[in-house]
Formats: C-alpha cells, sequence, structure tokens
C-alpha cells in the first residue's frame, strides 16, 4: 500500500467538504478519484499534499505519518502533483519551467550552487538531460522555447504533468489532466500517462471525463464528501447509486 | 537556460566603464565634496541592489534603510564604546543587521503582497524608534564621534616608506577611506551578483511567480526567503556600518522609512527586471540628489563668479522639488519605457528592426504591384 488515509474529515466552519474518506492505494496501480462538481476531489488532493490540514483522520505514505507535513515536505517525499486551474512559472520558458522543477533531484547543496562547484555543474548537466527526455516524453520538444504563459491551453496542462514528473514522484496526482482538452491532446495524454504507469509510477487521477476510466484499475467515486462507491471501472458504470448522483440517471 | 545565459556584452562594458570611472575619480575630483557625494552614491547603490535582492521572491522590503541604519549604529557604537577596530566593528554591523533581519524576517516569511510591505514599513518604523529612544545611540540627535576609517586606514600604513609611498600616489586619508568604501561596494556587488545569478535567484523568481507550484515542486518558500533577506540585509549592514565610520556622525533621520522610498524609487525608474538596473537608477539620481549640494561647495571657492553662485542659490532654492521631479520621471519611465531606465537601447534596437522590417514589407509589397 502506498497511499492509505484513515477517516479524514475536512469541515469549513459548519461544512463537510470530506466526511470519515477511508482510501487505500496499492503500488503500481491507477485509481480514478471521480464524484460531481464540489464532491470534494480538489480538497482531497490538497489534503494528501499538505496545503490543506484535515479537521480529523491520517494520511499515511508508504507507511509514514505525513498528515500536517508542509507541501515541499510532501513533495520531497516522492509525491508528485499537478494543479485543476493549472498555475505555471509563466515567466519561465518550457525548458526552464521544467528545469526548475528538478528542484529535488539531482540535489545540489545551496553551498555547491552560490559557488558554482564540480558537483554542481555535473548535476546540472543531468537536469537538462532529464529535461529533454520529459519534455520528449510529454510531446513538447517543439516548444520548449516557448515561454510558459503563450502556451495553447492543451499544452499548458502537459507542462503540468511535465513539471510533476520531474520532481521523479512515486506517487502522481493529477488534477483533472485532460480538463478543456481537444480529442486527440486526450488520446495522447492518455497514453504519456499508461506509460508513467509502466514506469513504476502510482497514479491517482480526479477527473471528469469518462474516457478516463479505461486507464483505471479501480475507480473511487465520492459525492458531497462521502465515499459512494469503489471498486473496478466495469462495476461503475453498471451501479445504480454512482449512475444516479454522478450520471444523472442515464446510463453509459 | 537563465542562470548560465552569459551576460550580455552592453552590461558588461556599462559595468567595466563604472568601475575604472569610480577607480579613476580622485585622481580628477579631488575635493572632499565629490568624494563625499560618490559614497553617497555607494550606499544607494548597495542600498538599491540588495533590496532588489529581497524583491526578487516577490515582497518588497519598506524596512531597508533601517536595517542599514542597524548595521551603521551597531558599527558605531561598537567602535566607540568598545574601541573595536574598524575591520571588526564593519562586520559585526553587517552581521548585526542580518542577524535581525532573520528574527524579524522569520514569521515575515508566510506573509504575502501589502501585508509583508504594512509589516516591514511598520518594522523599519519601529527599529528607527528604538534607535531614537536608546541613550547609547545618542537618540534623537545622533551618534557622534566615532571612530573615524580614514585614520584608521592611514594607520595601516606606518613607517616612512609606507607614508612616502602614500605621499607619492597622492593618497590622504580622504582617498584611502574613498577607496575602501568602493572596495566594500565592489565585494557587496559580486556577492549579490552571483546570489541572483545562481539557481538560488532563479528558485526566488520561480517562488514570486507562483508560491503554490514552488512548494509542489520541493521549494521550501521560508529557507529561500530568508536566504535573500539575509544576504540583503547583510549588505545593507555592511555598508551602513562603512558609512559610520566615514562620516564618523550618524543620525536616526537618515534611516527613516523615507530613505526606503527613495531607494525603491531608484530601483523601479532604473529598472528591476534585471541587476543593471537599480544600480543605474540609483547612480543617476542619487547624483541628481547630490547636485545642490555640489554647487554650493563650488560656489563656496574663490573666485567663483557671480552668475554661479546666484545659479547655486537657484537649484538650491528649487531642490525641495526634487521628490516631485522624481514622480515625473517615474511617470515618464512607466509609460515610455515599462522596463526602467536600462531598458532604453534594447527599445531603441527593436524599434530600428522594426523598421527594417516595415521597410521590407513595402519594398515587396510594392514588387508586387508592379508584377500586377
Amino acid at each position: 500500500m502506498l497511499l492509505e488515509t484513515k477517516n479524514l474529515t475536512k469541515r469549513f466552519g459548519g461544512l463537510t467538504v470530506m466526511n470519515n474518506i477511508n482510501l487505500t492505494l496499492n503500488k503500481g496501480e491507477i485509481l480514478g478519484l471521480i464524484g460531481p462538481n464540489g464532491a470534494g476531489k480538489s480538497t482531497f488532493f490538497n489534503l494528501v499534499t499538505g496545503v490543506l490540514s484535515p479537521t480529523s483522520g491520517k494520511i499515511y505514505y508508504d507507511g509514514k505519518d505525513i498528515t500536517r507535513l508542509k507541501p515541499h515536505r510532501v513533495a520531497a517525499l516522492g509525491i508528485g502533483r499537478t494543479f485543476q486551474l493549472n498555475p505555471l512559472f509563466g515567466e519561465f520558458t518550457v525548458f526552464e519551467n521544467v528545469v526548475a522543477a528538478h528542484h529535488l533531484h539531482p540535489h545540489s547543496s545551496v553551498i555547491d550552487v552560490y559557488f558554482n562547484t564540480k558537483k554542481y555543474r555535473e548535476n546540472e548537466k543531468k537536469v537538462v538531460e532529464s529535461t529533454e527526455h520529459i519534455l520528449e516524453l510529454l510531446g513538447l520538444s517543439h516548444v520548449k522555447d516557448e515561454l510558459a504563459k503563450n502556451l495553447p491551453h492543451g499544452y499548458q496542462k502537459l507542462l503540468g504533468v511535465a513539471r510533476a514528473v520531474a520532481t521523479q514522484p512515486r506517487l502522481l496526482l493529477l488534477d483533472e489532466p485532460l480538463g478543456g482538452m481537444n480529442p486527440e491532446e486526450i488520446i495522447f495524454s492518455i497514453e504519456v500517462i499508461s506509460k508513467l504507469q509502466d514506469s513504476g509510477m502510482t497514479v491517482l487521477i480526479v477527473e471528469h471525463n469518462m474516457q478516463i476510466l479505461d486507464l483505471c484499475d479501480r475507480v473511487f467515486v465520492i459525492s458531497f464528501g462521502e465515499k459512494i462507491f469503489e471498486g473496478t471501472p466495469a462495476e461503475v458504470r453498471n451501479d445504480e447509486t454512482v449512475i444516479e448522483t454522478y450520471f444523472g440517471g442515464v446510463a453509459v | 537556460m537563465k542562470n548560465t545565459k552569459k551576460i550580455s556584452r552592453t552590461s558588461a562594458a556599462v559595468y567595466i566603464i563604472l568601475t575604472l570611472f569610480f577607480l579613476l575619480a580622485p585622481i580628477f575630483f579631488k575635493s572632499r565634496t565629490w568624494l563625499n557625494s560618490f559614497v553617497m552614491i555607494f550606499v544607494s547603490v548597495v542600498g538599491t541592489t540588495s533590496l532588489r535582492t529581497i524583491a526578487l521572491s516577490g515582497n518588497m522590503s519598506f524596512a531597508h534603510s533601517a536595517f542599514i541604519g542597524v548595521g551603521a549604529y551597531t558599527a558605531g557604537i561598537l567602535g566607540k564604546e568598545l574601541g573595536l577596530s574598524i575591520f571588526l566593528s564593519i562586520p559585526l554591523g553587517a552581521l548585526a543587521a542580518m542577524l535581525l533581519g532573520l528574527i524579524t524576517g522569520w514569521p515575515f516569511a508566510r506573509l504575502r503582497s501589502i501585508y509583508f510591505c504594512m509589516g516591514s514599513m511598520f518594522m523599519g518604523v519601529a527599529i528607527i524608534q528604538f534607535i531614537s529612544a536608546m541613550k547609547i545611540t545618542g537618540g534623537a540627535i545622533g551618534l557622534q564621534k566615532i571612530p573615524s576609517m580614514s585614520k584608521a586606514l592611514t594607520g595601516l600604513f606606518k613607517g616612512e616608506v609606507a607614508s612616502a609611498f602614500l605621499d607619492k600616489l597622492g593618497l590622504g586619508g580622504v582617498q584611502l577611506s574613498y577607496y575602501f568604501f568602493l572596495l566594500i561596494t565592489l565585494l557587496c556587488m559580486v556577492i549579490l551578483y552571483r546570489f541572483e545569478h545562481s539557481r538560488i535567484g532563479w528558485t526566488l523568481r520561480a517562488l514570486s511567480q507562483s508560491p503554490e507550484v514552488a512548494a509542489s515542486i520541493g521549494i521550501n518558500e521560508r529557507f529561500y526567503r530568508q536566504m535573500s533577506v539575509g544576504i540583503g540585509t547583510f549588505c545593507a549592514g555592511i555598508i551602513g556600518a562603512t558609512y559610520a565610520h566615514y562620516s564618523t556622525t550618524l543620525s536616526p533621520n537618515g534611516y527613516s522609512m523615507g530613505n526606503t522610498l527613495w531607494l525603491i524609487m531608484y530601483m523601479m525608474i532604473g529598472g528591476q527586471g534585471n541587476f543593471i538596473g537599480p544600480i543605474i537608477g540609483a547612480i543617476l539620481l542619487e547624483l541628481i540628489n547630490q547636485i545642490p549640494s555640489l554647487l554650493t561647495a563650488m560656489s563656496g571657492r574663490p573666485g567663483v563668479s557671480v552668475e554661479f553662485i546666484a545659479f547655486s542659490r537657484f537649484v538650491g532654492r528649487y531642490s525641495a522639488y526634487t521628490p516631485f521631479l522624481t514622480a515625473v520621471a517615474l511617470l515618464i519611465v512607466a509609460y515610455i519605457f515599462p522596463g526602467g531606465l536600462v531598458s532604453i537601447p534594447s527599445l531603441i534596437r527593436e524599434s530600428s528592426k522594426r523598421r527594417k522590417e516595415r521597410k521590407a514589407v513595402v519594398l515587396a509589397e510594392g514588387g508586387e504591384d508592379d508584377a500586377a
């Protein structure tokens, strides 16, 4: 088990946005976290990555308690993430965005960086190689010198994934990676995500687009902060509660 | 990559010309008034550049002059009360400013935009009020009789041979102090330049664009903000401490918030986008600020014409309008060169390129018309 939450609960004032969620994520699998708008999916990501702290409950990563750890510490443990609204380093080029995301690996101490030591220069060479490799993987090589803010939306989403991959995560949290993408980009992104799984990453995806179901090993459905279903993609398609709350009563 | 990009030929040339100018200045400007003005420029250059280092992470500190003051007062008091040599009191002054910067910066590291501005502003005001209220600092009247740098520096060249050597070069105490000041200034510039152009400066820039993304890739926001505050206040402190031993008197007014506002103005007019901007801004605008006192000093010399004296009086009377003129300058910069004064060369280059392109298009279109 790579990630486990125990009775995870989050309240904002009187509003319970996450109620007693027990979610487990096995090593190497892709888990789809789905649910209607306002179900608490992004809140779940923010709780796991330490952006928000839970009202009660615990989060374990690889057997370690990571509840209330600061976001940068969570990233250092090997949890990479993307954001739904996809903020970027807009004034940096695509290449620079991914270079910046190599902050953790390979590690250079501040002293090495400041004095430009041999170790730092060797690390920088590795960073450039790794950046080129990641851009290649995500199909961004041809726009690497563009400013991130000038990219079309689909590319910006892919850049978000590239940045998360550059932190060399074992667990990748993708917040609506297909949002706003055109059909071709969706097919490409699904390919990329399954390649990432093949390379050994565990992936948790929040998504509205039902094409993602084909990619998932398991699906976890929440609505108004409550778990309503957990099972295989095939089961989800036939479950009446899910169809009722999520698909509005019409089977897909 | 930005951090490995070679420094542009124009800015390298400007750095060399400026360094040479200030190295050779004592040969052409022999009077103490001119050297004093240059020293004021050094303080402004280091103050502005180190302020910008703190601002790299996206937060503007309004307490920066107060930290220059902390460095100055610490060195001054250590020299005066404990009789420490300037080679000890100056580094200690810098360390004191840095320590205070780091301690006060700790709770502030989580604040952004207006919260950081207001917080640092009141911090700066509070520091100056403490200095004005204390006895050991001389209170509102100021600290006097600080051991002078020129004595300490000439003391280094004891013996007949050494002093004969100095005489031959025409280096008195004033010139030695000037060169010491220049050395400290260049040292600060090298420290700050390296900081910004290493990956650290780059990380700070990333942080200023999106703190949430920065955290998600493992950047420790507090650590990096504290690092920029530490190095910025260290340089502020060391230049303040050097100034204390140069001028031998200090007054709390010299480090009030108004002075920070000037530093910010220098930075914005010069250009905030790159390292050279605040240097150019500080040199030009501080020089303008110094004009009235330079003119007054010059008109005091024997054999000066009546017209010159009248002119210097006129300028002196209207020097109260400097803030107004500076605000006008800022407006002009904001409308015409949003990148600051240093962006003028690249703007000219671009516009001439565009003109050439337009010409080429017109020619090409003309050609097509003929063909048709």
